[in-house]
Parts: C-alpha cells; sequence; structure tokens
C-alpha cells in the first residue's frame, strides 16, 4: 500500500496483481508501437492545451500592466512582484481568511459527522440503511440554485446573512454526503475480521473508530478531507448569494475585482494564482483518490 | 465490499437475535437501531436541516408569491399554479431552457464525454511519466476555482485577448467572441473545466477491461475500431452511464462560470436556468417565480437521469 501511495497515478491495486497484469500485457505492445507513438503526442498535444490558460495566467501575473494586454502577447519579459504586492495591499487578507475558516471549519466539521456516519452504514445492520444511504447521495445532487433562496431566507431570519460560521455550515451540509460515500468506500475495503474481532471485545463504537478504523484508513480520511477542502474552497454560488462585505471569501473577492478592474490584467491574475494555488496543491495531493471522491464512491 | 452488498434476508429467529449480538451483551439497554442514532444522527439532522427542508420549502413557495422584499414579503399568499402559469408564457424562460439543455448537450454529454473518453483512451498504456505528466495537468484544470477559470477564459476570448492574436494570423477579424458566440464561449470553458472528471472515471474504467478479451479479438483479425466499439465501449457502458449522470447534474447546475463569462449576456443569450433564476429570486426579488424556476430546472436535470438510468437497463437486460 505504501509503494502505491507514492505513485499518484496508480489506481488501488496491489502491487503483485500490477506486476502481474504488466507481465500479461507486454509480448503484445511490441507490434503496436508506431500507432501507438501517433497517440502518444496527441495526448502531448492535449496536455499542452489544457495547460496553456493555466500557464497564461501564471505568467501574466508577474508582468507589468503594460506588458500584459500587448497584441500580440509578450513572451519575454522581466518577472516582477509589483502585482502580488498590489493585491496584497488591497485588502486581500480578510477574504483569504474568511476562505480559510470556512473551508478549514467545514471540512472538519465534515469528517467528524461522516466517519461515524459512515462507519454506522457500512457495518451496523439497521433496518432500511440502503435508503439512508440513497437520502445521502440524493442530496448532493441537488441543484444548490434549488437550496439558495430557502436557506437565504433562513439566514436572514436567523439574521446570519454575512457570517463566515453560517456559511462554513452550508458547506458542512454540501460536503457531508461526499465524506460519507466516500469514507464508507475505504471501510469497505477494511477486512471485515478486524472488525469483527474489535466488536467482540466489546468495544463500544466510538473506541472502536479511533483506535481501530480511523489508523487503518488514515490516508483515506487525508484525501476526502482534501476533496472538502476543495470543493469549500471553491464554492462561490452560496458566497456571493450570503455575504456581503464581511464574510465574503477570495471567489467573491475575484469577482469584484474583475467588474471593479477589468482590464487590470496582470493584477488580477496574480490575484487568481494565489486563489488557485491552495486548490492545484490539494488537487495533486489528492488525485489518486479523485475519482472515487467525485463519483461518490461509484467508480474506483 | 461484502458488508455494502445486499445483505441476505433474515430469518425472523435470526432477525431477533441481531440486536443482542450487535450490542456485545455490553448495554442491554440500548438495543438494535438505537445504537446506530447516536452516530448516524449528526449527520442526518444536518443534511435534513440543510437540503430536505429546503426543498421542501422551495415546492411550497413555488405557489405562493413569496417575496425578498415589500409588501408581499410580509404577506405571503397561496397562488396556486399562477407562477408555472406565467412560466410556460415566459419567452425567456423557453429560451433559458433551450439554452440550458445546449449547454448541456454541448458541453457535457458532447465535449466531455467525447474528449474524455478520447484523452483516457490516448493515455491507456502510455508510459508512467506521460500518464502522469497529463493527468496532473487536467487536474489543474479541473481544481481551479470556477472563478478563476472563468476569468482565464474571459481573458482569451476577448476582443484584446489571446485567442484574437492567434486568429489574426489567419485573418480572421478581431471580435469579442463572448459577444459574438456567448454560448460556445462558455461551453469551451466549462469542456475545459469539466474533461478532467470523465478522463479519470474512464480511465478507471477502462483499467478494469481485462486485456486478453482485447487480444482475442485482435487474433480474430478486428480492426482497432472494431475492438474499440464491440469489446471495450460495450464492457465500460455502466461507467460512461454513471459518468454521464454525474457530469449532468453538474452541468445543469453551472453557474459561476456563466455569471463571469458572460453574466448571461449578451441580453439574454447565454442566460441558462440557473441564471434566470438567481436574476429573477435574488436580484428581482420574486422568490415565488424563482422557486417555480429552480424546480423546472430539477425537471430538466431528472429527465436526462431517466434517460441514462433507462439506457443502463435496458443494456444490461441484453
Amino acid at each position: 500500500m505504501t509503494t502505491a501511495v507514492a505513485v499518484p497515478t496508480e489506481t488501488s491495486r496491489t502491487a503483485g496483481t500490477r506486476a502481474r497484469r504488466r507481465q500479461r500485457r507486454r509480448p503484445s505492445r511490441h507490434p503496436d508501437r508506431p500507432r501507438m507513438s501517433v497517440a502518444g503526442i496527441l495526448a502531448w498535444g492535449a496536455g499542452l492545451l489544457f495547460f496553456f490558460p493555466v500557464l497564461w495566467m501564471f505568467t501574466t501575473g508577474f508582468k507589468q500592466e503594460a506588458e500584459a494586454s500587448t497584441d500580440p502577447p509578450t513572451f519575454l519579459f522581466l518577472p516582477t512582484l509589483d502585482q502580488y504586492r498590489a493585491v496584497l495591499g488591497r485588502d486581500f487578507v480578510p477574504y483569504l481568511l474568511n476562505s480559510l475558516t470556512a473551508s478549514v471549519l467545514s471540512t472538519v466539521l465534515a469528517i467528524v459527522l461522516a466517519v461515524p456516519a459512515a462507519y454506522a452504514l457500512s457495518l451496523a445492520k439497521i433496518p432500511r440503511w440502503r435508503d439512508s444511504l440513497f437520502f445521502f447521495i440524493s442530496t448532493k445532487l441537488l441543484p444548490p440554485v434549488a437550496m439558495i433562496l430557502p436557506l437565504y431566507v433562513l439566514a436572514t431570519n436567523l439574521g446570519v446573512l454575512d457570517n463566515v460560521t453560517a456559511l462554513a455550515m452550508i458547506y458542512t451540509a454540501m460536503n457531508a454526503p461526499l465524506a460519507v460515500w466516500m469514507i464508507r468506500s475505504f471501510l469497505a475495503e477494511l477486512p471485515k475480521a478486524v472488525l469483527e474481532a474489535a466488536r467482540v471485545d466489546g468495544a463500544t463504537w466510538s473506541v472502536e473508530i479511533r483506535s481501530v478504523i480511523l489508523p487503518m484508513i488514515a490516508p483515506g480520511i487525508a484525501a476526502t478531507a482534501l476533496i472538502c477542502f476543495i470543493f469549500a474552497w471553491n464554492e462561490f454560488f452560496f458566497a456571493v448569494s450570503l455575504t456581503a462585505t464581511q464574510a465574503a471569501t477570495v471567489p467573491v473577492f475575484l469577482v469584484g475585482f474583475i467588474t471593479g478592474e477589468g482590464l487590470f490584467w496582470a493584477r488580477l491574475s496574480a490575484a487568481s494564482t494565489m486563489a488557485a494555488l491552495p486548490v492545484i496543491l490539494a488537487g495533486w495531493s489528492a488525485q489518486r483518490w479523485l475519482v472515487r471522491g467525485l463519483s461518490l464512491g461509484a467508480v474506483k | 465490499m461484502s458488508a455494502t452488498t445486499a445483505t441476505p434476508p433474515l430469518t425472523p429467529d435470526q432477525r431477533r437475535r441481531r440486536p443482542v449480538r450487535a450490542g456485545g451483551g455490553t448495554r442491554p439497554g440500548q438495543r438494535g437501531a438505537a445504537r446506530w442514532i447516536i452516530p448516524l444522527g449528526p449527520a442526518l439532522f444536518l443534511l435534513l436541516a440543510f437540503f430536505a427542508g429546503p426543498i421542501l420549502w422551495t415546492v411550497w413557495a413555488s405557489f405562493t408569491n413569496a417575496a425578498l422584499t415589500g409588501a408581499q414579503a410580509a404577506q405571503t399568499e397561496f397562488i396556486g399554479l399562477a407562477n408555472f402559469e406565467r412560466l410556460l408564457a415566459d419567452p425567456r424562460f423557453a429560451s433559458a431552457t433551450i439554452l440550458t439543455i445546449v449547454f448541456l448537450l454541448g458541453s457535457g454529454v458532447v465535449g466531455q464525454t467525447v474528449l474524455g473518453l478520447t484523452l483516457a483512451l490516448l493515455l491507456q498504456n502510455r508510459h508512467a511519466l506521460v500518464r502522469g505528466a497529463v493527468g496532473v495537468i487536467v487536474v489543474g484544470a479541473w481544481v481551479v476555482p470556477e472563478v478563476v477559470a472563468g476569468f482565464v477564459w474571459y481573458a482569451f476570448l476577448e476582443r484584446e485577448g489571446s485567442l484574437n492574436a492567434v486568429l489574426g494570423f489567419g485573418g480572421v477579424e478581431s471580435q469579442n467572441w463572448l459577444f459574438t458566440a456567448p454560448m460556445l464561449a462558455v461551453i469551451l470553458a466549462n469542456v475545459w473545466k469539466g474533461t478532467a472528471f470523465s478522463m479519470m472515471t474512464y480511465a478507471a474504467g477502462l483499467s478494469e477491461v481485462p486485456s486478453d478479451l482485447k487480444e482475442a479479438a485482435r487474433v480474430d483479425g478486428a480492426s482497432g475500431f472494431q475492438v474499440l466499439f464491440h469489446v471495450v465501449l460495450p464492457l465500460i457502458r455502466r461507467t460512461i452511464a454513471t459518468t454521464l449522470l454525474l457530469v449532468t447534474l453538474q452541468t445543469v447546475q453551472v453557474f459561476t462560470l456563466i455569471y463571469v463569462m458572460t453574466s448571461g449576456g449578451p441580453g439574454s443569450r447565454s442566460t441558462t436556468l440557473p441564471l434566470l433564476m438567481y436574476e429573477q429570486a435574488l436580484q428581482l426579488g420574486d422568490l415565488g417565480y424563482g422557486t417555480a424556476i429552480a424546480l423546472a430546472l430539477l425537471l430538466v436535470a431528472g429527465l436526462f437521469s431517466l434517460v441514462y438510468v433507462r439506457m443502463l437497463g435496458t443494456e444490461a437486460k441484453r
């Protein structure tokens, strides 16, 4: 398992089967080689095409404004940190703190709620557990636009409009179904004997989770947390609808930036790079588990 | 897996014995379901409060004249089907529905599925380095905040943007593509953003296809395309249907990307249902009408989901 963690693109298959498969495939590979290399060039080309916008954003952030909007674009320029200084000087920090608070708080809450729930759903013989599971997934599939109006009215009546904690609660609810399904899929892979042994010994469910299950699925929990963090950090629709000046997050700041300073491409690029960096790092760390998380455990 | 797949039916005798065993005999007071209320309860409560409640409220509000401000906000009245009658008569609703379906088919079904599957096929059996590099790049595109993706594509497509600089070499007149072809612009951006997901699920599906089968077909003289269409694709149809379902539910909800790039304009030429709902309910304050639009959106998503589920059902019977 430890070797598989180090290689980001491998699926969670064991090393033994992987080696066996590779051996089986090898003889058939050779005759195909010329045709395959065309596919290889296409794959590289597609990769570059996908990379270009991000590269453009990243480099533009280090340009001067005059260099950022030339036609044709400038490729050679002296990198500068002026734009980053300008963005950080423009009250960016409070938005960053709001984003961090909402994302981290909601991620921690979602995991704390999801672990016992996933445990109950995968091990308990509760009646209608299947219904509960489908209730969890169905909430994930509802468009946020269908939910925003009642939440808006609720937040107004409770006086928590423009409140980071309230936003974090909504993100917790948004991520909880995903976390439950994902953690459940990790629990399903644990050897049943271990869990049953713990239960026969008379451990309560909380002891069982803490001392037996958590250590075994720690990498899975970390991946789930990273994915929850990404979703919370990127969320814009609830943030723009439910916050104003006090609790606005980074995406809200960026949109205000775009409409307010639409022509300052370099500065906008610097701000976008800062907004994208945490989630890009999180995404790469969790890449191996992304498919499982995003398909709610349907695809592994 | 065994813990999650169908539990065998219990005899009445077993059923009576089970809770006692589950309790481990340590706490005689707690029986069966009660034991699981504590771990499951908080998460269930949260979702009931934030999802089930709001949805019921949405359904109720769509039959009223609820408003954000003004006299109707204080005194909400039941107005029957009036919101839905207005919806059906509203030409902007009709155009928003069509644009939503265009966006869904263009970016979700055609764009992401075809491109994602093609990329997954191209990367299959490639060197680990190539797979790793392309994977990292595509995941980078997927993970970037929608706001940032919208801004990058806005910069690429507007009048002074890079696309005009590139097309200028070919003699194409400089223009603001967000104005000339707003739907194409947002569809392109969404394909760029969303392909990573399809690619990863298809790659996972393809890795499950036994290579013996492909080799056997090859030995029998099948061409590469015949192997693809007659062996590989039928084998991963479950993955395709699942991915289509998830992509559809994701795509019909897209709000941020379009909001950042075109705000639904010019005019309402890229106003899809989520943008129309946002405008009617939160900008104009007409909650009742907005919730009716939200329900229409659920209906569109539901109808498409039904098609995939049907597809899966008939395929499986064969």
